[in-house]
Formats: structure tokens, C-alpha cells, sequence
């Protein structure tokens, strides 16, 4: 089991006013392989939610656990990917890919093969031994993607991963995720401001309050499996669609001058 | 566990995969030569390359044209000497002591070229390490940055007549004295270096099983390189103008001396054979320290 498990998670972070409650009682539970997406306004704490998971901040209240263990801090279980890709540009496409293998210390006698593999399934054959920088914004992405994959996480933690994205490379990208996903189902927590890309990609989407940061609602999205970007033009998609847009507009915080000016500045 | 067989099935089990296209087109047919095959991407530097050093020369011959022009004109050997008179001058005494003296120019050049290394690199570990150890401990920046910004401002040469009370006229207070210069540009360069380092680049790298000491050598300081070769660059610069400067008025030899010398016997062929010399050794220094840069930054 890789599943995500939180506990009445509450973070608050040090203000020039105080502190200021960023999240408040957030408990939800992810499955094993399944895909999760969380939605909410900017501001409402998405990220901070993500970083938890990922270790890389601490909760001041709560528990959180993946596959049933404490979070001690950041690990290769569970693989994360930014709005921008974080390739490191001094390695080469191949090189960023092994990059995980070295640092962890498993880099073994197919690591490589392995690696030119998993480029080529990400549509990067031929392009080892560019540089990131020589690469579009969606060669980049997947080329992150590959990366994260090397180490096998159990759990991919996605903020806003195509964000960046022109609308015709994002919905190859979602294409993308959305076949990588159906073959190999590991659990994902996808945090996007698009409520279609949250409704095509998901299982369930939860919907985030802001100002604090609440979980407010969960829609299952029951639509069948595998699925292709045709489904979005099924009037059950769309029907989902406004439910989820409703919640969002429903959820939409106390609004307290702090958190509004938050939202402002990280929106 | 992660590189066994079972990890490799894995990676082959989504191997039929539609790879998405958007992008790749876009690469090959990219006219700027990103995402082209090696080669012809190299060739395509190789060909910028040389038409920066060509118009680089370019620029060079322009001057000395115009040196040329003015020499003409005022046709005065100390006032102005021709190009090819300052070159007749620095070829000569090149492998040639100057009858009031013992070293050759290449002498000097070697003298002040020791000079700045030996300063330059007690400064630039100095500076580096201090800067380092800033960007690492919070306290520690807080109660060195205003003393960096307090002696940044005071140009070094200001220091040269305490170097000479405290350590004589000998080698010591010019090596010093280049090392205090260089000291504040790395320790500004390498913290702001650090600090540039996005923190997503160390969280990709902790979630793909790096160590912090790892993250911290692999990346952070890794991703600082390229800023830190360009604080050398400017803290190289600082160094000729420490070493000429202290040169011309504590020593015996190096070019700083040599220019001045040639000032007081009104030999201004010899005054510019010094400063070429300066310009040369200069531009050679800058040159490896890009070269470097080149290596650490491979795209830029
Ligand atoms: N390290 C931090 N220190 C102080 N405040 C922070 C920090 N990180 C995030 N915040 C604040 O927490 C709130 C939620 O941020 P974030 O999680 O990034 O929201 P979202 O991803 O939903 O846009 C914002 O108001 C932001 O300014
Ligand atoms: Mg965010």
C-alpha cells in the first residue's frame, strides 16, 4: 500500500502581523494508485498542502502518512514535479535522468538502459544528450517526468506541473500523464488551477477553501476508465465540470485582508 | 530495490506508451539549432564563436588604427608613440633588461603575474569560503555583511601605506593587499551565487533520494558555479589594478613598475609596451576564467 493518509493537518507560518493560519484541520485520504487532484484558489495553501506530503515542511498539527509511515522528510517514494520542469541544466537530458539512481546509490548495470528506456516512452529518443535548455516546454516536462520516474516513487506529487504551459502542449501533456498513469497507476496528488484538467485526470477531486486553507468538498469523477481526451466532450464531463467549478466558487473563504492579499500575491 | 529487474520491467511495462508529440517538431525544426543533432548544433557555435573573436578583432584593430592616426598627427615619440614603435620597444626589451635595471620586461610581467596569482587565490579560498560559510549560517551573514559593505566602498589602495608599516616593502603586503580586494567581490558573488539557487532544484533533488550533502555538493553549489567563475572574473580585475598600484609605489619590479620607472625617464614607448603587457596577460587570465565558466555552463 502507497496510499496517502492525512490527519487534521494545520500549518500556520510567521507574519509580520502575527502568524497567519495557512491550513486548518485538512484530512484526506488517497489510495493506493489513486489520482487525486486539488483545486482551490490561488493563495488557499495548495502548496504548502503538497509540500507537507513531500517532507519538505512540517505540519504544526497532524499526522501524516505515506504507506502507512510518519513523513520524516523528503524521500524517492514519493517523486515530485513543479510548475517548472527543474532540470538541471548542467546535465544532459540522459544525465538528469540518472541523476536520481547516483544520488541515491543505485545506479546499476542497466541504469542506464533503463534510463534511455524510459526517455524514449516519455517521446525523447534522440534527445539523450541535449542539454534542458535545447528542449520546448513540453519535452522539458516530460523529460522531468522520466527523471522523477527513474526511482520508482510510489506517490507523484504534481503542483501545477503544465501551469506554464500553452494550451496545445498542456493538453498533450495531460494525454500524456493521463496513458503513463492508466499503465502503471501510481498514486498521484495533482494540484492544478484547472478544473478540466482536474475532472479529465482524476478519480476524485477535493476542493480547497482559502483563508485557512480547509478541505471543503470531494467529488468522485465516475467516469470510466481507461480514459482519452474525447471524454471531455461527453455531457457527463461537463455536467462534472460545473459541479466542480460550483464548489470552488462556493468555497471561497472567509477572505480576511491577509489572506486575500496573499491570494493577490502568490495568484 | 529500485534498479533490480522488477524496477526495469517496470520501466518497459509502459514501453508501448504513445509518446505525445507536441514539442519535438517544433525542436528539430527549431532555426535557432536548439534540440538539432549534436554536430550540426556544434558547428552552428563554433560558427557564432567565430564571429565573436572576429568582431572582438575587429574592435582591437579599430583601436590600434586609430593610435596609429593620432601618433601620426602629433608625431612626438614621447608624447605619443606609433604602434609600431611601442612594438619595437616591447620586443626588444622583452628578453632585454632596460639598462637602469635588472629585469627583462617578460621579468616583470613574470614578477606581477606572481603577484596576482598568489593574491588572488589566498583571497578568492578567503572570500569564498567566508562567503560559503555566510550563505550556510544565518547569524554569521547578519554580522558580516555590514562589514563587508562598510569596507567595500574603501578602494584597497588605501590600505598600501598600513600594509607597508605592517609588513615592510617586501612581497607580503602586495600579496595581501591584492587578496583584501579580491576577498569582498567573492564573498558578495558567492553568497548572492548561493542564494540564486532555486529551492525547487534541491527538493527535486531530495525527493529522488539525494542526501542533504548530497543536494547541497550535487546542486546547490553546483548550480552556484557559473556565478561564482563570473565573481572570479571581476575579482581578477580588482587584482590588476591592487598590483599596478602597489607596484608603483612599493617595489622594485613587476609592470607597475616599470611604467613608472619609464615615466621618470620620459620613455613612453616603454609606458605602453607596460601597459599592452597589462592588457595582454589580462585578457589571457580573463580568457581561461571564461573558458572555465564555458565548461561549468555548457548552454550558457
Ligand atoms: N514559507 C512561507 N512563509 C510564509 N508564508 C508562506 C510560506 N509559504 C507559503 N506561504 C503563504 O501561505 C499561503 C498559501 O500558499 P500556497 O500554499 O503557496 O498556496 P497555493 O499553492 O494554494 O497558491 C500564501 O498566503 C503564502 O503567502
Ligand atoms: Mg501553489
Amino acid at each position: 500500500m502507497a496510499g496517502v493518509a492525512l490527519g487534521n493537518v494545520s500549518k500556520q507560518y510567521a507574519h509580520h502581523r502575527g502568524s497567519v493560519e495557512i491550513l486548518r484541520n485538512v484530512s484526506i485520504t488517497v489510495e493506493d494508485g489513486e489520482f487525486v487532484s486539488l483545486v482551490g484558489r490561488s493563495g488557499c495553501g495548495k502548496t504548502t498542502l503538497l509540500r507537507i506530503v513531500g517532507g519538505f515542511v512540517r505540519p504544526d498539527a497532524g499526522s501524516v502518512l505515506v504507506d502507512a509511515t510518519p513523513v520524516r522528510g523528503p524521500g524517492s517514494d514519493r517523486g515530485v514535479l513543479f510548475q517548472q520542469p527543474m532540470l538541471f541544466p548542467w546535465l544532459t537530458v540522459l544525465e538528469n535522468t540518472l541523476f536520481g539512481p547516483r544520488a541515491e546509490g543505485s545506479y546499476a548495470a542497466d541504469t542506464r538502459e533503463r534510463a534511455v528506456e524510459l526517455l524514449r516512452v516519455v517521446g525523447l529518443a534522440g534527445f539523450e544528450y541535449h542539454y534542458p535548455k535545447q528542449l520546448s516546454g513540453g519535452m522539458m516536462h516530460r523529460a522531468a517526468f522520466a527523471r522523477a520516474m527513474m526511482v520508482n516513487p510510489k506517490i507523484m506529487l504534481m503542483d501545477e506541473p503544465f501551469g506554464a504551459l500553452d494550451a496545445l502542449t498542456r493538453a498533450g501533456m495531460q494525454q500524456f500523464l493521463l496513458e503513463l498513469w492508466e499503465r502503471r497507476r501510481f498514486t498521484v496528488i495533482l494540484v492544478t488551477h484547472d478544473v478540466e484538467e482536474a475532472v479529465l485526470l482524476s478519480d476524485r477531486v477535493a476542493v480547497m477553501a482559502s483563508a485557512p486553507g480547509e478541505l471543503v468538498e470531494t467529488i468522485e469523477i465516475p467516469l470510466p476508465r481507461p480514459r482519452t481526451y474525447d471524454v471531455s466532450e461527453s455531457t457527463e464531463f461537463v455536467d462534472l465540470k460545473r459541479r466542480v467549478r460550483q464548489a470552488v466558487e462556493r468555497a471561497r473563504g472567509g477572505g480576511s485582508v491577509v489572506g486575500a492579499d496573499h491570494a493577490r500575491a502568490s495568484g | 530495490m529500485n534498479c533490480g529487474p522488477g524496477a526495469s520491467r517496470a520501466g518497459s511495462s509502459v514501453g508501448d506508451v504513445r509518446a505525445v508529440p507536441s514539442g519535438e517538431g517544433r525542436a528539430q525544426r527549431d532555426p535557432a539549432g536548439r534540440g538539432q543533432p549534436r554536430s550540426a548544433l556544434g558547428e552552428g557555435l563554433l560558427a557564432l564563436e567565430w564571429s565573436r573573436i572576429g568582431m572582438g578583432l575587429l574592435g582591437v584593430a579599430s583601436i590600434i588604427v586609430a593610435w596609429w592616426f593620432a601618433a601620426l598627427i602629433i608625431s612626438d615619440n614621447v608624447i605619443l608613440p606609433s604602434p609600431v614603435a611601442t612594438g619595437r620597444t616591447l620586443l626588444h626589451y622583452l628578453t632585454r633588461p632596460y639598462p637602469a635595471r635588472g629585469l627583462t620586461l617578460l621579468g616583470d610581467t613574470a614578477m606581477s603575474l606572481a603577484r596576482i596569482l598568489a593574491g588572488f587565490a589566498w583571497g578568492a579560498i578567503a572570500g569564498t569560503v567566508l562567503g560559503a560559510a555566510m550563505a550556510a549560517v544565518r547569524p554569521l551573514r547578519l554580522i558580516i555583511d555590514p562589514l563587508i559593505e562598510l569596507g567595500r566602498p574603501l578602494p584597497p589602495l588605501a590600505f598600501i601605506p598600513l600594509l607597508i608599516v605592517w609588513f615592510g616593502i617586501g612581497e607580503l603586503p602586495k600579496v595581501m593587499l591584492i587578496g583584501l580586494g579580491v576577498i569582498p567581490i567573492m564573498v558578495v558573488s558567492v553568497v548572492a551565487a548561493l542564494d540564486a539557487v532555486p529551492e525547487e532544484y534541491i527538493e527535486a533533488a531530495r525527493s529522488l533520494g539525494a542526501s542533504p550533502g548530497y543536494a547541497l555538493l550535487h546542486v546547490r553549489v553546483r548550480a552556484a558555479l557559473p556565478a561564482v567563475i563570473t565573481g572570479l572574473r571581476l575579482a581578477m580585475g580588482i587584482s590588476w589594478t591592487s598590483i599596478v598600484a602597489v607596484e608603483m609605489i612599493a617595489a622594485t619590479s613587476g609592470l607597475g613598475y616599470v611604467i613608472l620607472e619609464a615615466s621618470n625617464y620620459l620613455v613612453t614607448p616603454l609606458i605602453f609596451s607596460g601597459i599592452v603587457l597589462i592588457a595582454a596577460v589580462a585578457l589571457i587570465l580573463d580568457g581561461l576564467l571564461r573558458l572555465l565558466r564555458r565548461l561549468v555552463a555548457p548552454m550558457g
